[in-house]
């Protein structure tokens, strides 16, 4: 993935990502706040609902009161037990609760507590309250406190003046249904006594002394966390409903679970489509830059495809424009060196030719002229002009020869080959022709073997050892050096010899050069042509009278348009 | 005229022939026990159920004197240190083996081992081995002083003589027990004073008293426990307040609430066959006078404070309302739990509820029995009632009757024709 690709990728992610990492968070809040709506309104409702349940008791007992206050009490036989009073009536106005205190504060008779007969009356209600009280009635072997709705009303029973009080118990059982319709747990907490009247198992039992004042909020009971609401029914008294917590986390969990589903599936779209869309607009420009590569690497015959009608494209042409320019530029230049070469090597041929086709002219006239004017020195001349014509034919042999090793040279055929040993062994080959010229080598320990065709890598070191052989006539030095270079093995043919100019430096490789007076000119570029086809290239650092090093850099790994 | 005085006479006829052998009869019970190996009865009806299947060596008179049982006879030595009880040669178990010294003295064994009060008092007076049985129908008891009797602890039923089977040799034979719901028991012919009228009883478990009323009402039961007919004020409601605990240690509260238990409404509503009372022992054992039920004091005294009150489980539950009532008119808060009546005799609680029946019905013993239960402080223990053991009977059952010792006896008990 190119660079490019990858920013537009990102860019692209980025902007698809944050709209829908937005839109997700803003969705889960809206839902909450609607659920907690909901959960609020739901709590107040069954508070709502509750209240209007206990008015309607209230209300209810208020008139029984007002009946047995009223209508029973003045009824009541002179002879009547006073003690079973309170259950007859009780019994008949259906009050769960009914008691009649007089004026000390005894109780006459209880329906709940009958018990308590005679005794002071010692229930506690809530202060500036006369509806609801907490009331013993009789349990087991002894007594239970509930939280009653009890109104009361003043009567006359028998000339004095009592008072009726009767109504029902809030307990348990009336809760759970009141829970039970309201779908939530509802409980009274009796906040002088730190109390709670709620069904039996409820959650709001286990709430210890909780604080009731903001009128809502958040508790952990039974280990687990509810929603509530209270509302005030008298002073220290509170109607609270609660609602398990885990309802609303089931919803947002799910909630969330969805938005994380959704976003995942947003983000794989996003870097398909990112992915997509950055290759669409990314390509003109890899294959423009791709162009671009192989123009510098000198490839100029595959043409650019120019698609679209957009700037990307318009470069493309104009780039495509230029490299047609520069491969018909090369192609003029190769055809103008091509002529050059062709040039060269005929005034080179011409020269070479020419040098000893004169003294076989010469030696060919000589014997003519002596054959006509001379014949007793005929045959020696014969046999002098004959050795220096055998001389300048073995010449042009020579001549041929050379040229057709330069256009005969071999294909490389690649093998393991040890650089080292292509050094010690060539350098073996000239030490008997060393003469002055010391040889040394400085050969680096442990140079793994690279790709090469041994006997042309031979052929090569051994064309530069001779050139620096021959460059030191009267003696020198002449050092083989191999060590590992970048992805590569370099070989320095070191002599101390006179040294190049920097034009003999520059046209050094050029066929047909030569700075000796019997040469071609073909030795350095036959070994160029052999470092070439194994992917490698020589450097050459030379100054005048400074010595010259040859470095043949070969590639340690194979190329892969070996041609093997 | 003549011959309605004769058919009169024929109707009465059966009567006026006395107690007859045969029939069975059923008795309905509030609860049935769990066993009837030989214990301290802690109700009425475990002093039934033991009475009808245990004898023990001797037996307390209806004058609060010791009475020959299994032991015929007794006769002192070593002045008054040393007793010999002779076993009666027709005492037989209900296995038809003989009563032997060596079960005597086995059985003694056992109660000594007991943790009854009547146990408690009989191991401090006898020796060290001092039970012993020097041949096969007497029964050596060797005391740390001289005494002017055998100990009477010896006829608490914890006491009862068994085998080594485990047989009883009491009246009656039980033949059939299902746990919690009925006991039955068949007439046993050798028992020591003579087979039994009936030839069999069923104690059937009805714990509602209104059922058990009905029932006998309706003729489905022949005789029921706890209600009116024979009855011996054998027990003695009492309330016990813990002086070593709040708010009981002030000598002030413990008077209010002495003051403020009105025991004569107390009787009047809820113990109607009651009486109120001052002594901690029952009537039978205190004498026939009742005491006059203290003047009404003013009961203005407040407390403050939360009590646990055990309550006995043969107290009626009214009973225990009512008493809470009265603490808590006071201004105590009161957890009122019942328990077993052993656990309440054993229990902690800062205050307790219970029915006192000496396990032994004498004096002496009873007075000791109470020292270890109730605490040696002013109004820690307060008697409120002398309550009867009863028993209901529908007409054509004759000679059920109440002892002193709170026990109902049955097996003189038999069935007009």
């Amino acid at each position: 993935m190119t660079s490019l690709r990858a920013r537009l990728l990102v860019a692209f992610l980025a902007v698809g990502l944050a709209p829908t990492a937005l839109l997700a968070v803003r969705v889960v809040e809206r839902v909450s706040h609607a659920f907690e709506d909901a959960v609020r309104t739901r709590l107040s409702g069954a508070l709502g609902a509750a209240k209007e349940r206990l008015a309607r008791l209230g209300s209810r007992a208020e008139q029984q009161v007002l009946a047995v206050a009223s209508v029973d009490l003045p009824a009541t036989l002179a002879g009547a037990d006073e003690r079973t009073l309170a259950e007859t009536l009780g019994s008949r106005r259906d009050l769960a609760a009914l008691e009649i205190v007089d004026a000390d504060g005894r109780v006459l008779s209880s329906r709940h507590w009958p018990a308590g007969f005679g005794l002071q009356e010692a229930d506690p209600g809530f202060p500036g309250d006369r509806l609801f009280r907490i009331e013993k009635l009789a349990a087991g072997y002894g007594a239970a406190e509930r939280l009653a709705l009890m109104p009361e009303r003043p009567a006359r029973f028998r000339g004095k003046r009592v008072l009726v009080r009767g109504g029902a118990f809030l307990d348990g059982e009336l809760l759970g249904e009141l829970s039970v319709g309201t779908q939530t747990s509802l409980g009274i907490y009796d906040a002088i006594r730190g109390a709670w009247h709620a069904p039996p198992g409820s959650p709001l039992a286990s709430w210890s002394k909780p604080a009731l004042g903001a009128g809502s909020g958040e508790a952990e009971l039974t280990e687990r966390p509810w929603r509530w609401a209270g509302s005030p029914l008298a002073p220290g008294l509170f109607m609270v409903a609660a609602v398990p917590s885990s309802d609303l986390d089931r919803v947002l969990l799910a909630l969330r679970h969805d938005t994380v589903v959704a976003g995942l599936l947003a983000l794989t779209a996003a870097v398909v489509a990112a992915l997509a869309l950055s290759g669409r607009l990314s390509r003109p420009i890899r294959d423009l830059a791709a162009g671009a590569r192989r123009v510098a690497q000198g490839d100029l015959e595959q043409p650019l495809v120019v698609a679209g009608a957009d700037e990307i494209a318009d470069l493309t042409q104009a780039f495509a424009a230029m490299t047609e320019d520069l491969r018909t530029s090369r192609e003029r230049l190769v055809q103008a060196e091509r002529v050059t070469a062709w040039r060269e090597m005929a005034r080179r041929l011409a020269h070479e030719l020419k040098n000893p086709i004169f003294p076989i002219q010469v030696s060919l006239d000589t014997l003519g002229r002596a054959l006509d004017r001379d014949p007793a020195h005929f045959g020696a001349l014969f046999r002098e002009s004959s050795e220096t014509i055998q001389q300048e034919l073995r010449s042009l042999r020579r001549i041929v020869d050379e040229f057709s090793d330069f256009a005969r040279m071999p294909r490389p055929t690649f093998a393991a080959v040890s650089l080292n040993s292509v050094a010690e062994q060539t350098l073996a080959l000239y030490r008997d022709r060393a003469g002055a010229v010391s040889l040394e080598t400085n050969l680096a320990t442990a140079l793994p073997t690279i790709p090469g065709d041994r006997d042309l890598l031979a052929r090569a070191v051994g064309n530069l050892v001779a050139n620096a052989l021959e460059a030191m006539p009267e003696g020198g030095l002449l050092r083989l050096t191999t060590r590992a270079a970048a992805d590569a093995q370099a070989l320095d043919i070191y002599d101390t010899g006179p040294g190049l100019s920097d034009d003999q430096r520059t046209r050094l490789f050029t066929p047909y050069f030569t700075t000796k007076a019997g040469g071609t000119g073909l030795g350095l570029a036959i070994v160029q042509g052999i470092v070439s086809d194994h992917g490698g290239r020589i450097e050459v650092t030379s100054s005048a009278g400074q010595g010259t090093t040859f470095t043949l850099l070969l590639p340690d790994k194979a190329l892969h348009r070996t041609n093997l | 005229m003549l011959a309605l005085m004769l058919v009169a006479s024929a109707a009465r006829a059966p009567a006026a022939l006395g107690p007859l052998y045969g029939g069975t009869v059923t008795v309905a019970v509030p609860s049935l026990p769990a066993g009837t190996a030989p214990a301290r009865p802690a109700t009425a009806v475990e002093r039934l159920a033991l009475g009808l299947v245990h004898e023990t060596l001797v037996g307390i008179s209806p004058g609060g004197d010791l009475r020959p049982a299994l032991a015929r006879s007794w006769a002192a030595s070593a002045g008054g240190a040393e007793w010999t009880l002779s076993l009666d040669p027709r005492a037989r178990f209900h296995d038809d083996s003989p009563v032997t010294a060596a079960d005597a003295v086995r059985s003694i064994r056992r109660f000594l081992a007991a943790r009854t009060p009547a146990a408690e008092h009989f191991r401090q007076q006898l020796a060290n081995d001092g039970a012993l049985a020097p041949d096969a129908d007497h029964v050596l008891l060797r005391f740390r002083e001289p005494r002017p009797g055998p100990p009477v602890a010896l006829a608490s039923l914890a006491a009862a003589i068994t085998n080594g089977r485990g047989s009883g040799a009491g009246p009656f034979v039980p033949t059939l027990s299902i746990p919690g719901t009925r006991l039955a028991v068949t007439a046993f012919a050798s028992h020591i004073g003579g087979r039994p009228f009936l030839d069999g009883l069923a104690l059937v478990a009805i714990p509602d008293a209104d059922r058990r009323r009905a029932e006998l009402a309706a003729g489905h039961v022949d005789l029921a426990l706890g209600e009116p007919g024979i009855e011996a004020l054998a027990s003695t409601l009492v309330l016990v307040l813990d002086p070593s605990q709040p708010p009981f240690g002030r000598k002030a509260a413990r008077k209010a609430v002495a003051a403020a238990i009105d025991r004569a409404t107390l009787v009047e509503q809820y113990l109607p066959n009651s009486q109120p009372w001052t002594l901690l022992l029952p009537p039978t054992l205190a004498g026939r006078n009742a005491p006059a039920p203290p003047p009404r004091r003013s009961t203005d005294a407040t407390l403050t404070g939360d009590i646990t009150l055990a309550v006995a489980s043969d107290v009626p539950a009214t009973v225990s309302q009512r008493i809470v009532a009265h603490l808590d008119a006071l201004g105590l808060r009161v957890r009122a739990t019942p328990l077993e009546p052993a656990a309440v005799r054993a229990s902690h609680a800062a205050a307790r509820l219970l029915l006192f029946t000496p396990e032994v019905a004498e004096a002496s013993l009873a007075i000791a029995e109470l020292a270890a239960l109730v605490p040696r402080a002013p109004d820690a223990a307060l008697p409120l009632a002398a309550v009867p053991v009863s028993i209901g009977q529908r007409e054509g059952v004759q000679g059920a009757r109440a002892e002193r010792s709170g026990r109902v006896a049955l097996e003189d008990t038999w069935l007009e024709p």
